[in-house]
């Protein structure tokens, strides 16, 4: 799964997803993309599992992008643990996704089987995404 | 190819506010610069624009534009359109005056045509890695894509710039820039016999990773 080989700082702050994603919103190496409508937070689970959804569909044909990388680590406190006592440990990793930005991409399948791939790979995303093609196609 | 006829207005206002303002009343707020004039702001009639782009669908082009009460108009190649990303509305446009009567170098989008059997089996994809080609024509002749014929090649074959033949003009890119190479799709091969140990285990754990 995808994580950064190494950080500066182990831990960082939730921050807030204000705004829309004006970098990473048009489609730069595919013909098909999918292309996020909604902010949130997409681990490397999701990711993962979007990939492969997308090219098990594809069946080895032709090729997919990933557009986002999960650089945000996201800590939890152990169960039943009494409050304070500082901040939990790093669990998993997440990407923060704003809403226009291209997640995946695809090319070297028609439209019909790249529609039918990134749906099935939406499915597996926690936000409303949809399917944008390069433009003038 | 033909112009594009594009009326414009004069725009005084600029900034945030008076940009909202002018969206709200259906126009878009653009600029206009270049052949050594001043740089000029302009609004375009929201509607037409948007039909002219939708009907060009990422061909090159282009635009005349006329002004009320001027008498001869520009004409200018689009150099950007800015958009909302998800709406995808068009939030504003720069226009590049040019010359008329001198070669203008402007970036052609290039068009894969003619049907490859390799593609057509699934045994290859098309890997485009050039969308566009830079290429040095007078205006009225600007082609409006440049056509590749893909039915000839075979498998991992390429083309390079070298190999576009421009149909007027002359291309300014590098003549060995990839354009297009036909992939092979990567083929599943079943593990036949796994070797004893360490080897096996690792050809097994490769594959599995090949699989996904």
């Amino acid at each position: 799964m995808l994580m950064p080989k190494r950080t500066k700082f182990r831990k960082m702050f939730k921050g807030r997803r204000t705004g829309l994603a004006w970098r990473g919103s048009t489609i730069a190496f595919g013909d098909y993309g999918l292309q996020a409508l909604d902010n949130g937070w997409i681990t490397s689970r999701q990711i993962e599992a979007t990939r492969i959804a997308i090219t098990r569909h594809m069946k080895r044909v032709g090729q997919v992008w990933i557009r986002v990388f999960p650089d945000k680590p996201i800590t939890l406190k152990p169960a039943e643990t009494r409050m304070g006592k500082g901040k939990g440990n790093p669990e998993y990793w997440v990407a923060v996704v704003k809403p226009g930005r291209i997640l995946f991409e695809i090319n070297g399948v028609d439209h019909a089987l790249a529609k039918k791939a990134l749906g099935l790979g939406a499915s597996k995303l926690p936000f409303k995404t949809r399917i944008v093609s390069r433009q003038g196609e | 190819m033909g112009l594009v006829n594009l009326t414009v207005h004069p725009r005084s206002t600029t900034g945030k506010n008076a940009n909202r303002r002018t969206r709200a009343a259906g126009r878009i707020p653009a600029v206009l610069y270049g052949h050594g004039r001043a740089t000029e702001t302009i609004e375009l009639e929201q509607q037409a624009f948007g039909a002219a782009l939708a009907r060009l669908a990422g061909r090159s082009a282009i635009f005349a534009l006329e002004q009320e009460g001027v008498a001869e108009g520009h004409i200018a190649l689009l150099r950007e359109v800015q958009r909302n990303p998800v709406t995808d509305r068009i939030l504003h446009v720069d226009l590049l005056e040019i010359p008329r009567g001198k070669p203008v170098t402007v970036a052609v989008s290039v068009h894969v045509t003619g049907s490859n059997a390799a593609v057509k089996t699934g045994e290859a994809s098309v890997a485009l890695s050039l969308d566009s080609i830079q290429l040095s024509c007078l205006p009225r002749d600007l082609p409006e894509q440049l056509e590749i014929d893909i039915s000839e090649l075979g498998i991992n074959d390429k083309i390079f710039v070298r190999d576009v033949k421009a149909p007027v003009g002359e291309i300014v890119d590098d003549p060995d820039l990839l354009v297009l190479n036909i992939k092979a799709a990567a083929i599943f091969v079943e593990e036949v016999a796994p070797a004893e140990g360490e080897a096996g285990a690792e050809a097994a754990a490769d594959e599995d990773k090949d699989e996904d």
